[in-house]
């Protein structure tokens, strides 16, 4: 077998992850190689490896391109020897033309004078050949996201690589968007391109890969091949997920009380992108008093924006629809009214969102609720102290003092110094947005203990992860989200990766 | 090693520099008459830089605008004086409102608007001081207007417990005393209070603040009294930090400064934050404007000019960041009267006032280089 | 909505025809007179050169040079003392273009590779090269007599070198942002910073390229401005840096950079230029004129913030 792409072995550390373990990965020639996982599983990160982002030396392993051993500096490196990759987030520049874009670095022209006619001809080649017949001079802003994702795909393809890396290419389009996309992947094909994908989504992996190779925790699970297009799905699933729900997940007493703390009807959302489309359709879920609700979705499934316009994030887009908090109807119209109406959102990015890195722990433990501490307008800082202290000791974070910058912390009791600050509001709902991402196994069961006793003493909570082992393990129902919609939802009994998975696909298809 | 200079670096740079001019100045400028020199000539700077620090609290945001607005305001003040005739009260009160409306515009824009904080300053630098340049030629001949009432300058200068050159003033010591001992009792009753503790370090600070009391309190006995703008710099001072350390709206000013988008999701209106600390700044350049006046007994088209470098060159000493934070008030106002020093320095060795141009501008990018070299954890 | 969309794309165009108007008539005509449209070019020549440079600044991420009024007189005092001191007018102008590029790297560098706001850099500098240029002068006013420096650069009969210099400053401009693959780069990270870091653009090197390139382009303004003018004094250059920002942002430049194009700059630099004129025909004091251009300023940035807003909403 003449493989183009041999990753052998390779390990990366995070400072307390490891992020990648002996992963190998290799891909054949003019074959779509695909690679499966979940959040957190390594995908991106072995793809930085590969694209020069995470330079030699910074990782243990071998790279071996058409039997050569590589080592690449800088993501220029890599395209000097054939690989182009188009990342994740979206890497145009908005107010400038779509030729310009395309030939970004790597302008037509002798150097000192870019060749108009060279850039448009080239351009039209390649905007024909990924399925556009924009003018090349059409401002990328003016397109969109569906179509901006295929100029990108049309930037790499200028690059004239041989390994052609999409990193989640259609996790931010619809169906007809990625459609296109998917089409376009196996019209290179034919025309003998060798390509990666990584993606969550199933289907289209199995639709279009010759071979898969599903990661799980920064280890590589196995490598089927797909050329028939006829894998295994429950296979994979088993693969992503993992077989066991060992016994992590510390048992609840409580049941779920009749009163529902969060009632939401017929929310519906309009896409600031997509003009006309919606990114939150109808969306109907309602959580009790004492009960955990799980919502699992893809990426780009809406869960975050559903979340955030719980929290006054798209104010202005909201079409229809209405929330409702131990019964009363109430306004959500930013973060404010949002905590004062009792809800409290602890989010995903405990980096950058969730807390102040440079400032003590003391002073982020109490910023959500700061009313509590203040009296006529100055602030308490006896009782400031009082609150931090208790936090310390009930919530187990580990620090020398509440005085110490947060940023010192580790990952676990930085997480654990974000949910205290927002226990402290006293909230009658709790949103949990990945809970313990990059959290350590000790760490984690701690957090789940917390959770447990507040819900155990009458709060709810909406608990977002895309590890659907905790999802199984923490919550009493389960809401699928896919593509902006409620697609169904499981009671306990019924919890299984397999139906998660297929109220997933139901949601993809659109048949 | 690392973590002591990028804790104390100001007081460790001004104890350099002080004894750097103590020895270059052949201990002149200890005199009780450059002491009081110091604070008689830049009680603008400490004003400014107080009011520049609470901005910069909030990320980003500068205001190069305050020396125009100053000329400005004098001029202003002198129109309603000594041209419309109107009374100290009713020129104070018109006054401020000209601050709050320069500090509603400046900060709606900023704030709501978007626009960059150097753009719309810049602005302002341009237009104030050519209104208030014109204003003072339209009204006078001699380019400036004097004829400021008594009891304006009364208020904004001149001195308190004064008494004769020659002899010594206890009133002004026991003002001072008494000053130094109020706010020591209140820095440890509040800190008892908190339930801090008393470290070494405190009691150090008590006893230098209460040394450094007596020196300026006996330099202002033997010049004849407490000066008044030396007054109001210690309310605003005061006033300031207190507010920032222990009122809720100053927290989250703090907080908003190290990380906006957290203080947002957890109920900060960063907005009107923002919005608000362009109108304490108006306000900051407004009494300074005031001070300016009346110490010069008339308005000049000089007045403010480079007060925005001096400004920006303490607060740079003192450690304020561009990138937000919690900025130490008192560290600002070190830094100030570091920039004092400096200029009171340099004309006492009789170095030209090009040279403190050159000086100042290299302070500030040397400190702000210093700054980003220390924090460099914090950028992208 | 025709009326509407006809307006915000030629606002520029209307505003400078309509300005032009308005002076016209205040000045009873006396603004389109020859002498007085040739002396609105001789006099605002800097404008368009520094505004060129300024531009490129601009676009790299709403990156300024505050400093280059006090570099132009910085750059005037060193010429003219060689000068005095009997080296020739040649040799003087490359002195000149060396000290240009070398305040234009410093900067370059401060900003591009150690990060810190181009704002208080060039705020610093502006301080600082204006006390430099002070202490040269020692107080004076300098005037020069060296005939190839005259013929070059000033104003009176022979050849309009100036001129030429003025133009190639204008196009040199005009070929970085149009023509080549570094206005490409410089656009893009003023657009997208990260996006352009990503496509592999070297931040660094485009930074320091625009405050070099401007850095010449002060240093060819103090020759053309100092020959007019025949003198140097401590006070040259005050309003420079102002007048060449107001130019960008009439024209359209966006503040934040990314935006922008040498036609708009031409036109700010020419409307700036006629406001110049306009104002001084009528006689207005340099503080009116100050407060205008003040006003003008952040008219200029806000119209442009907000016209923009509209087209947004709009779609």
């Amino acid at each position: 077998m003449d493989e183009l792409l041999v990753m052998k072995n390779i390990s990366k550390d995070f400072s307390s992850t490891k992020a990648l373990d002996n992963v190998c990965l290799s891909v054949s020639k003019g074959q779509i190689h695909g690679l499966l996982g979940e959040n957190g599983a390594g995908k991106t990160t072995l793809m930085n490896i590969l694209s020069g982002n995470y330079p030699y030396g910074s990782y243990e392993g071998e790279l071996f391109l058409r039997g050569r051993e590589c080592r690449f500096f800088s993501s220029k490196d890599s395209e000097r020897n054939g690989i182009a990759i188009i990342h994740q987030e979206l890497s145009l520049i908005q107010g400038m033309s779509i030729a310009d874009n395309i030939f970004l670095g790597n302008e037509k022209g002798n150097g000192f004078f870019i060749d108009r006619k060279k850039t448009r001809e080239e351009a039209e080649r390649l905007l024909r050949l990924v399925g556009l017949d924009d003018d090349p001079e059409t401002i990328v802003e003016d397109i969109g996201a569906g179509k901006q994702q295929l100029v990108e795909i049309a930037k790499a393809l200028s690059k004239n690589s041989d390994i052609l890396i999409l990193d989640e290419p259609t996790s931010s389009l619809g169906q007809e968007h990625s459609e296109a996309v998917l089409k376009l992947m196996e019209n290179l094909k034919a025309k003998g391109k060798t390509m990666i994908i990584i993606s969550h989504k199933l289907d289209e992996i199995i639709r279009i890969a010759d071979r898969i190779t599903i990661l799980r925790d920064g280890k590589s699970v196995e490598t089927i091949d797909n050329f028939n297009k006829d894998a295994d799905e429950s296979r994979i699933v088993r693969d992503m997920v993992g077989r066991d729900i060992n016994d992590l997940y510390p048992k609840r007493d409580a049941e779920p009380k009749e009163d529902i703390a969060l009632k939401v009807e017929h929310l519906s959302v309009q896409s600031k992108r997509r003009k006309g489309e919606l990114s939150l359709d109808d969306i109907c879920f309602d959580i009790h008093s004492g009960e955990v609700v799980g919502l699992y979705g893809l990426m780009a499934s809406g869960r975050s924006k559903l979340v955030k316009s719980l929290f006054g994030k798209f104010n202005g887009l909201i079409s229809k629809g209405s929330v409702e908090i131990n019964g009363k109807r109430v306004d959500l119209r930013d973060p404010r009214h949002a905590i004062d109406e009792g809800l409290a959102y602890v989010a995903e990015d405990r980096m950058n969102t969730g807390l102040s890195l440079d400032r003590s722990i003391k002073e982020n433990m109490t910023l959500a609720g700061l009313k509590k501490v203040t009296k006529k307008g100055l602030l308490d800082k006896k009782k400031e102290k009082g609150v931090a202290r208790d936090n310390l000791n009930s919530f187990r974070i580990k620090a020398s003092s509440y005085e110490q910058d947060v940023r010192e912390l580790s990952g676990g009791n930085q997480q654990k110094v974000l949910l205290s600050q927002w226990f402290y509001t006293d909230p009658e709902v709790l949103i949990l947005d990945e809970p313990t991402k990059g959290i350590d196994i000790g760490a984690k069961y701690e957090i789940y203990n917390i959770i447990n006793e507040y819900v155990t003493s009458g709060g709810a909570v909406l608990l977002i992860s895309s590890d659907m082992n905790e999802i199984f393990g923490l919550s009493d129902r389960i809401y699928v989200l896919a593509e902006g919609k409620i697609t169904g939802e499981l009671s306990r009994e019924e919890f299984s990766a397999t139906k998660v998975m297929d109220l997933i696909l139901k949601g993809d298809k659109r048949s | 090693m690392k973590r002591i200079l990028k804790l104390y670096s100001t007081e460790i740079v001004f104890g350099f520099v002080s004894l750097l001019f103590i020895i270059l100045t052949g201990a002149e400028i200890l005199k009780p008459m450059n002491i009081t020199a110091i604070f008689l000539q830049n009680s603008y700077i400490f004003i400014l830089a107080t009011g520049m620090a609470i901005c910069m609290t909030s990320r980003g945001n500068i205001d190069i605008s305050i020396g125009s607005f100053v000329c400005f305001i004098c001029a202003m003040g002198g129109v309603f004086m000594a041209v419309m005739k109107l009374n100290t009260g009713f020129t104070i009160i018109l006054l401020l409102i000209l601050g709050l409306l320069w500090g509603c515009l400046s900060g709606y824009l900023i704030s709501y608007l978007k626009i960059p904080a150097w753009v719309t300053t810049l602005g302002g630098y341009l237009s104030f001081r050519g209104l208030g340049v014109a204003l003072i030629n339209t009204f006078s001949t001699t380019g400036s207007i004097v004829g400021i009432d008594q009891s304006f300058m009364k208020l904004f200068s001149g001195k308190i417990f004064s008494s004769p050159i020659d002899s010594f003033g206890q009133g002004s010591l026991l003002f001072c005393i008494i000053l130094a001992v109020s706010a020591i009792t209140y820095k440890l009753y509040s800190l008892r209070k908190e339930g801090s503790s008393i470290t070494n370090s405190v009691i150090f600070g008590c006893a230098l603040s209460f040394a450094v009391s007596l020196v300026i309190g006996v330099s202002f006995s033997l010049t004849g009294g407490v000066p008044v703008s030396f007054v109001w710099m210690l309310i605003v001072v005061g006033i300031t930090q207190i507010w920032i350390e222990k009122s809720a709206e100053g927290r989250k000013l703090i907080m908003l400064g190290a990380n906006p988008e957290n203080a947002r999701i957890a109920g900060v209106n960063v907005k009107r934050a923002v919005f608000m600390t362009y109108i304490f700044m108006a306000l900051c350049a407004t009494l300074t404007g005031c001070i300016v006046l009346s110490r010069f007994h008339a308005s000049s088209s000089y007045a403010g000019v480079n007060f925005e470098m001096d400004t920006i060159a303490a607060c740079a000493i003192g450690g304020v960041s561009l990138y937000g934070g919690k900025q130490r008030i008192l560290k600002a106002i070190l830094g100030a009267a570091l920039i004092g020093i400096i200029n009171l320095g340099l004309s006492l060795i009789g170095i030209d006032m090009n040279w403190q141009w050159i000086i100042k501008g290299i302070i500030i990018v040397a400190f702000v280089s210093f700054d980003m070299y220390l924090k460099k954890d914090r950028y992208e | 909505m025709k009326i509407r969309g006809f307006l915000q794309k030629n606002y520029l165009l209307l505003s400078l025809i309509s300005i032009t108007i308005f002076f016209w008539i205040m000045s009873e005509g006396r603004l389109f007179y020859y002498g007085n449209i040739l002396n609105l070019f001789q006099q605002n020549m800097y404008v368009f050169i520094l505004a060129s440079g300024m531009f490129i600044c601009i676009l790299t991420g709403g990156n300024t040079d505050l400093s280059c009024g006090s570099a132009v007189c910085l750059i005037g005092a060193i010429a003219f003392r060689m000068m005095e001191n009997g080296y020739g007018g040649f040799v003087s102008f490359i002195v000149m273009l060396a000290v240009g590029t070398a305040i234009g790297a410093v900067h370059g560098y401060l900003i591009g590779k150690f990060r810190l706001p181009s704002i208080i850099v060039t705020l610093a500098s502006m301080s600082i090269l204006r006390g430099i240029a002070n202490l040269i002068l020692g107080g004076y006013t300098l005037s020069v007599s060296d005939e190839t420096y005259l013929r070059l650069f000033s104003v009176s009969d022979g050849f309009p070198f100036y001129f030429v210099f003025v133009l190639l400053c204008v196009s040199a401009a005009v070929y970085i942002s149009e023509f080549a693959p570094i206005g490409r780069h410089i656009y893009a990270l003023g657009g997208n910073r990260k996006a352009a870091r990503i496509s592999g653009i070297n931040e660094v090197r485009i930074i320091v390229f625009a405050y070099i390139f401007m850095g010449i382009l002060t240093a060819i303004s103090a020759a053309v401005v100092t020959g007019r003018m025949g003198i140097v004094g401590p006070s040259l250059g005050e309003t420079y840096a102002m007048d060449a920002i107001a130019a960008c942002f009439i024209g359209g430049t966006s503040a934040g950079g990314g935006k922008g194009k040498m036609s708009g700059v031409i036109m700010g630099a020419l409307l700036t230029g006629i406001i110049n004129q306009g104002m001084s025909i009528l006689g207005l004091s340099a503080n009116y004129q100050n407060v205008i251009k003040g006003i003008i300023l952040v008219m200029a940035v806000l119209s442009g913030y907000l016209l923009n807003r509209e087209g947004e909403k709009q779609q």
